[in-house]
């Protein structure tokens, strides 16, 4: 296993010199600098303003300063947030997005695997179509249409939480069910999925005849094996919870990275771009192989290699 | 069965989970705020910085406003300049020298006096060229201080500022600037606590975090407690603030929303005292049912066509005056903006510090076409392709649609669309690089010279590549008189160059939909926006 770790990290530097290159390149063929603004600073401003943070080098010459930088680990400076650093407002808002993703996860494998494991036990009864219809609902819906939606029945008429903000503990439940929905749909249908088919497996019909019980067929014998499509998907799940928050992030006004991901693309703030995109490419590799790991402690027919 | 039961019981357990969070007090953020002396402020964005000489937007202009007072303020209804930090000035006959005495009692929040060396230290720092900050034009009617600025001289004595003694600053200008003090109620003239800027790291850097609340000195009304990026910005009443026993309210806090439409729903879940404008689909309802709950006031702000006259057939005046005469104004501010827009027909809003220009285009629908037609394309025939340039939003896009109708009815012209996303339209701008655009120009501080100086020839803001000798002749007149009638006949025939060579099509004056609730007293509208912290209040509402 320990092999098998070093060569994915190993892996994973060429992948990371190939996006960082890309995101460059790609950044800077965008028309439009950092200090376009609705009322232009003079040329002379705009020349110092370039020339403070080095943009008057010639292109490569920034490339090769940008990567030596990205080696010390310095992500460099916001033109956006002067006195900010990018490390410091990732460190800053990352935690919130991370907070965020792991409430979705949490809502989404909860209502998700419970659904999914009465629909597969409950087979093509009014348990297995209601929660699977409801399932349906919840990935047809997009989360800019189902967040704002709950803000108007449960902030706006019940008046059980705010509107928006990121303030007490109570704040955290309707963004999380806005992001979760989407992930506990598609946990619910690939749980059921999973679970129908181990459970028409030989061993089960034999746990069965030995005379186990519903509970112990499920939690001991099905489980194990009728998870791995929700754990495969679990990856890029993560993944999108944590990148895909920034229209939920929006919507509720969270002070997490996913905003600052798609922003900082919108204000040309190119150390953030970079940044940012660093930082989740990063963050999903990690994921996938923590989820690889995963998989193969829980199926014995796979091996690390 | 065992199975029924678990599920049974997480349900329950699910359930009660959200009942539990769910039921709270009823009472709202804003109730609680109105008895704490607390104004819930939505900001509209994040600032970028609280450095009044870095930071550029009306959003971080609102919270610094807060956080410093220059020598003059603007006052809370005509934001005409009312003494600040300076308690009276003399103005010497020839207007070129202005002499401020400051008030004793003026004070930083770390209990410093606020002396005339702290002023001549900041704009010196302002003019640093290696600070580049944008808004030090501001400084420049002080003798030299444009010379400072672009390099050509390095000794800082040479500009017009001069420390007399503790409590006296003069400032001496290379020619009478009637509307000095208008400008000084500006950001750029804030003082900076240039020691405290000074311990955080060089004076000239735009990086340097003396901003942050562990660090921040300021000498306004309120002092900066806490800044959480993207989530909230808490300033306080400063008790060293030499007026702090007007000042009402205890704190502001600053929300940073940048959605329009999350603002108002925070608003309307009683989250937010305030919101600087209620997003254009909900302005009809508010205005219909919620009439207490709005002001929709004019502004200092035009929005505008620039043409690019660089460009055939736009660089034929009269096919420019046939676009701006073949408009119905009132029919885009009725049927389309619909928020109390006023139609515009010059540059400079009408009543800007007393201006109101005469020279003013026509509606003319008829006379449009005959002007076409003399410019070659009678009845828009042979017209090339020409297309209309907006930034990416709904609204810029139903006024392009309007005005792209009114000129198919009325000259029979096929006008495309473009939208661009924001920075992609910026460029395209600045480098001239469109036929027309949408455009528009809000004053920075009360006077025509805000709105006029932006069709300079070396203006930044320019962008239409037209240049007129005579325009700038007349607006470097102006500005280098103190004759105010004399000045505003130069504006006036300036305006008429503008309405003659038509380089811009005006459309409306913008006017400010803000939302504010009940409990806040004190508030007034005003044609600059400036929140007026230190005349507002709040009383708790009664159910």
């Amino acid at each position: 296993m320990l092999r098998f770790v070093a060569r994915r990290f190993l892996e994973t530097i060429p992948v990371l010199f190939i996006i960082a290159t890309i995101t460059f390149f790609m950044m800077r063929l965008a028309p439009g600098g950092p200090f376009d603004a609705e009322k232009q600073a003079s040329k002379e401003v705009r020349a110092r303003m370039e020339a403070h943070y080095g943009l008057d080098k010639p292109i490569f010459v920034q490339y090769l300063l940008q990567m030596k930088h990205l080696l010390q680990g310095d992500l460099g400076p916001s033109y956006k947030y002067p006195s900010r650093t990018v490390n410091e407002i990732i460190t800053d808002a990352f935690p919130v997005s991370l907070e965020l993703g792991g409430e979705s996860l949490a809502v989404a494998l909860v209502l998700g695997l419970l659904a999914g494991m009465i629909a597969s036990l409950k087979q093509n009864t009014f348990w297995d179509h209601f929660p699977m219809s409801l399932a349906m609902i919840g990935l047809c819906v997009p989360t800019f249409v189902m967040g704002p939606l709950l803000i108007s029945a449960f902030a706006l008429h019940l008046d059980w939480f705010n509107a928006a903000g990121w303030y007490f503990p109570r704040d955290r439940v309707l963004p999380a069910l806005t992001l979760g929905a989407f992930y506990a749909a598609y946990v619910a249908r690939l749980a059921r999925g999973g679970l129908l088919e181990v459970l028409r497996q030989d061993f089960i019909r034999t746990a069965q005849a030995k005379g186990a019980g519903g509970a112990r067929i499920l939690f001991k014998h099905a489980l194990r094996g009728g998870l791995l499509p929700v754990v495969s998907f679990l990856g890029p799940a993560i993944a999108g919870l944590l990148t895909g928050s920034f229209v939920v992030e929006t919507i509720f006004g969270i002070p997490g990275l996913g905003r600052y991901f798609v922003t900082a693309a919108f204000n040309r703030d190119y150390f953030m771009i970079m940044g940012s995109v660093l930082f989740y490419a990063v963050f999903v590799i990690a994921m996938n192989l923590v989820v690889d790991i995963v998989l193969v402690w829980l199926n014995p027919k796979l091996r690390f290699e | 069965m065992m199975i029924r039961n678990t599920s049974l019981a997480a349900t329950i357990l699910a359930l009660g989970f959200f009942l539990v969070c769910g039921c709270g007090p009823r009472e709202t953020m804003v109730e609680i705020a109105d008895r704490a002396g607390q104004y819930r402020v939505g900001n509209g964005g994040e600032p970028g910085d609280l450095d009044p000489q870095v930071a550029i937007g009306q959003l971080e202009h609102d919270i610094m406003l807060s956080l410093f007072e220059g020598l003059v303020y603007g006052d809370a209804k005509d934001v005409s300049p009312r003494p600040g930090v300076a308690e009276s000035w003399d103005i010497s006959p020839d207007g070129l020298v202005y002499t401020f005495h400051l008030r004793q009692n003026a004070r930083w929040s770390n209990g410093e006096p606020v002396t005339a060396r702290d002023f001549c230290e900041t704009y010196h720092r302002m003019l640093m060229p290696s600070l580049a900050a944008q808004y030090s034009y501001m400084l420049y009617p002080v003798t030299n201080a444009e010379a400072f600025n672009t390099g050509q001289i390095t000794n800082f004595d040479q500009v017009g500022f001069k420390v007399v003694d503790d409590h006296t600053l003069r400032v001496a200008l290379h020619s009478p600037t009637p509307y000095l003090l208008s400008m000084m109620v500006h950001d750029s003239w804030y003082p900076l606590p240039m020691a405290t800027i000074k311990k955080f790291g060089a004076i000239d850097d735009r990086s340097n975090p003396w901003t942050r609340p562990e660090h921040f000195v300021g000498n306004g009304p309120f002092v900066l407690k806490e800044w959480r990026m993207n989530s909230h910005i808490l300033v306080v009443k400063s008790p060293t603030y030499w007026d702090a026993e007007h000042v009402r309210l205890n704190s502001i806090y600053f929300l940073p929303e940048e959605n329009y439409d999350t603002e108002e729903r925070m608003f309307r879940s009683g989250q937010l005292h305030t919101v600087r404008s209620a997003p254009q689909s909900k302005v009809a309802f508010y205005r219909e049912y919620k009439p207490n709950l709005i002001n929709i006031y004019p502004l200092l702000t035009t929005y505008f066509y620039k043409l690019n006259v660089t460009r055939p057939p736009l660089n034929d005046k009269r096919v420019r005056e046939a676009l701006a005469m073949a408009l119905d104004r009132h029919a885009i501010t009725e049927t389309v903006t619909r928020a109390g827009e006023i139609p515009a027909f010059c540059l400079t809003p009408p009543g800007t510090a007393g201006f109101t220009a005469r020279a003013a285009l026509r509606e003319d629908p008829a006379e449009a076409r005959r002007l076409l037609a003399a410019a070659g394309y009678p009845d828009g025939k042979n017209f090339p392709a020409v297309t209309l340039l907006y930034n990416t939003l709904q609204s810029h896009k139903a006024i392009a649609e309007a005005v792209q109708e009114m000129w198919r009815k009325n000259l029979n012209l096929h006008v495309t669309l473009q939208n661009e996303e924001w920075k992609v339209y910026l460029d395209a701008m600045r480098t001239t690089n469109y036929d027309i655009c949408r455009s528009g120009w809000g004053a920075d501080y009360a006077d025509p010279s805000t709105f006029l100086d932006v069709f300079l020839t070396d203006s930044g803001n320019n962008g239409t590549g037209w240049s007129n000798a005579e325009y700038d002749r007349l607006c470097r007149a102006a500005a280098s008189t103190g004759d105010q009638a004399a000045r505003y006949a130069a504006y006036q025939k300036a305006e008429a160059i503008l309405a003659d060579e038509m380089p811009i099509i005006p459309i409306y004056i913008y006017s400010n939909p803000r939302l504010l609730q009940p409990s806040v007293k004190g508030w007034y509208p005003n044609l600059l926006d400036n929140p007026n912290y230190r005349s507002i209040y709040l009383v708790p509402q009664t159910h």
